[in-house]
C-alpha cells in the first residue's frame, strides 16, 4: 500500500497570514522540480505553475501545459514526468494514478472528432507490437463538438486486431474533472478508471478487448515504468486549431493498490 | 595590439562502422572531417530499440541509431539530412539512453516530412553526456539513409590581447 508519489504542485496555504498574493509569488516553475524531468520540444512548447488548483478545494497551485502555436510541428511537446515506478525493476505490476485536468479551453464548432492530443500516458517496462505505453489518454472532439477522453490501453486481446483496447468517456463539462486508473498489468490484465467518481467507494468501469472481456491480455509491456502528462501527439486540426490552448493539470498521485479517490 | 585566436571547430565524424549503434550509442570523437556521419537505419542488425521517449509523448516507431558526445558548456548544432523517401526525426537525451532517459528542452525536430533536413541547436553541459537519437518520424515508421552533420562544442580555447 505504498504511495509511490504526490506530485500536488500545491505550496502551504498562507491564508491564515492574510498573505493574499504569497500563494501566487509561490506558484513558480521552480515547482516542476518535484517531478524526474520535463521536456517541453520547442521555444513556444511551455510548462508553468501558477495559481490556483483545479480540486474541489483548491491548492495553491496547478501545471499548466501549451504548445503555444497554431503551427506547432507534430512533435510539440510539453510534458511532466515521473521515473518513480522504474525503480522496481520490471516496472510495477499493479499501478494506480490519479490526477486532476481542465481542458475548457478545447470549445467550439471547431472541436471535431479529429481535434486530439495526447494528455497522459503509463510507460511500460518493454516495448511490443511497435509501442511501450500500457494505458495512453488522449483529450479530443466526439464528433458533436464535445470534449471526451480516450483511453487506450495495450492489450493482446484488442476489439480491433491493432494491440490497443479503447474507451470513450462521457462528454467533460466545462470546468475542472479528475481521473484515477487502476492498472493490473500481465496476461491477465485490465484498466478500471473513474472520471469525477470516488474510487475508494465506487466499482469504476474496466476497459473492454474483444469479445467485450474486461480481462485484457498486457503481457508483453512489463509493469508501469514511468507516468507522464501534459500535451503532445496532437493531430494537425488540433495543433491548428486549438495549438495555443492552455491545457491544465493538478494534484498527481500515484500509489501501488490503494484507491486513491478525490 | 595583437589578437590571438584559437578556435576549435568541427562537424561529425564517426569512420568505419558497418551500422550505428543502438543505446548506449556509438561515440562522436574528434577530429571531424567535413564529410559527418552517415547512417543507415534500414541496414542489416538495425532494430527499433526505442519505441518511445520522452513519457510516451515522442514515439519511435522505425528503426534507430544512436550517436553520444560530452559536452563542454558550447552551443550544439545536429543536422540529420534523410534521402528522399526518408520521413526522420531527431531527438537528444541527456541521463540515460532510451525510455528513461531525460529529453533535452528544445532539441527535438520531427517535421514529418519525408526528405527534410531536422535539425537541433542546444546548449551541452559541460561533462554531462549526451545521446543524439536518429528515429522515424512519429508517423511514417519508415528506415532509410541519412547524413549527420553539425558542429560539437566549438570551443574558444585561447584568447590573449598584448
Amino acid at each position: 500500500m505504498k504511495s509511490l508519489k504526490t506530485l500536488m504542485l500545491a505550496v502551504a496555504s498562507l491564508a491564515g497570514l492574510g498573505i493574499a498574493g504569497s500563494a501566487f509569488a509561490q506558484c513558480a516553475d521552480t515547482n516542476l522540480s518535484a517531478w524526474s524531468s520535463t521536456f517541453t520540444s520547442n521555444a513556444n512548447t511551455a510548462l508553468h505553475v501558477v495559481a490556483t488548483g483545479l480540486e474541489a478545494t483548491p491548492s495553491a497551485c496547478k501545471l499548466t501545459a501549451t504548445m503555444g502555436s497554431l503551427t506547432a510541428p507534430q512533435n510539440a511537446t510539453a510534458v511532466v514526468i515521473d521515473n518513480t515506478p522504474s525503480a522496481t525493476a520490471g516496472g510495477e505490476p499493479r499501478y494506480r494514478a490519479r490526477f486532476y485536468f481542465n481542458v475548457a479551453p478545447l470549445t467550439g464548432t471547431s472541436l471535431t472528432s479529429a481535434v486530439q492530443a495526447n494528455v497522459a500516458n503509463m510507460v511500460g517496462a518493454t516495448a511490443a507490437n511497435g509501442f511501450q505505453q500500457i494505458l495512453r489518454m488522449f483529450i479530443k472532439g466526439d464528433g458533436s463538438n464535445n470534449r471526451i477522453l480516450r483511453l487506450i490501453a495495450a492489450c493482446n486481446n484488442s476489439p480491433t486486431a491493432d494491440s490497443r483496447c479503447r474507451a470513450d468517456l462521457p462528454a467533460l463539462s466545462t470546468g475542472n474533472h479528475y481521473i484515477e486508473v487502476d492498472i493490473q498489468t500481465g496476461a491477465s490484465g485490465y484498466v478500471n478508471y473513474w472520471l469525477d467518481q470516488d474510487a475508494t467507494s465506487t466499482a469504476g468501469t474496466k476497459i473492454a478487448g474483444a469479445a467485450a472481456s474486461t480481462t485484457l491480455d498486457m503481457s508483453g509491456w512489463g509493469g508501469v515504468n514511468q507516468f507522464a502528462m501534459g500535451l503532445g501527439g496532437a493531430s494537425p486540426l488540433y495543433r491548428s486549431t486549438f495549438g495555443t490552448a492552455v491545457l491544465s493539470f493538478d494534484a498527481f498521485d500515484s500509489r501501488r493498490q490503494t484507491a486513491i479517490g478525490p | 595590439m595583437k589578437l590571438s585566436t584559437v578556435l576549435c571547430l568541427g562537424v561529425l565524424a564517426v569512420p568505419g562502422f558497418a551500422f550505428a549503434a543502438a543505446c548506449p550509442g556509438t561515440a562522436l570523437t574528434k577530429p571531424f572531417p567535413g564529410a559527418g556521419v552517415s547512417g543507415d537505419t534500414c541496414a542489416v542488425g538495425e532494430t527499433n530499440s526505442i519505441a518511445t521517449m520522452c513519457g510516451g509523448f515522442v514515439d519511435s516507431p522505425g528503426n534507430d541509431d544512436v550517436y553520444t558526445f560530452t559536452g563542454d558548456g558550447s552551443s550544439v548544432t545536429i543536422n540529420a539530412i534523410p534521402a528522399a523517401s526518408y520521413a526522420l526525426a531527431l531527438q537528444v537525451q541527456s541521463g540515460t539512453c532510451g525510455v528513461g532517459g531525460t529529453c533535452v528542452n528544445g532539441a527535438a525536430s520531427d517535421t514529418g516530412v519525408a526528405g527534410a533536413t531536422q535539425s537541433v541547436t542546444f546548449t551541452a553541459a559541460n561533462g554531462t553526456v549526451y545521446f543524439i537519437i536518429v528515429n522515424s518520424s512519429a508517423l511514417s515508421g519508415n528506415c532509410g539513409t541519412y547524413n549527420l552533420t553539425g558542429n560539437l562544442p566549438v570551443k574558444l580555447e585561447k584568447f590573449s590581447v598584448d
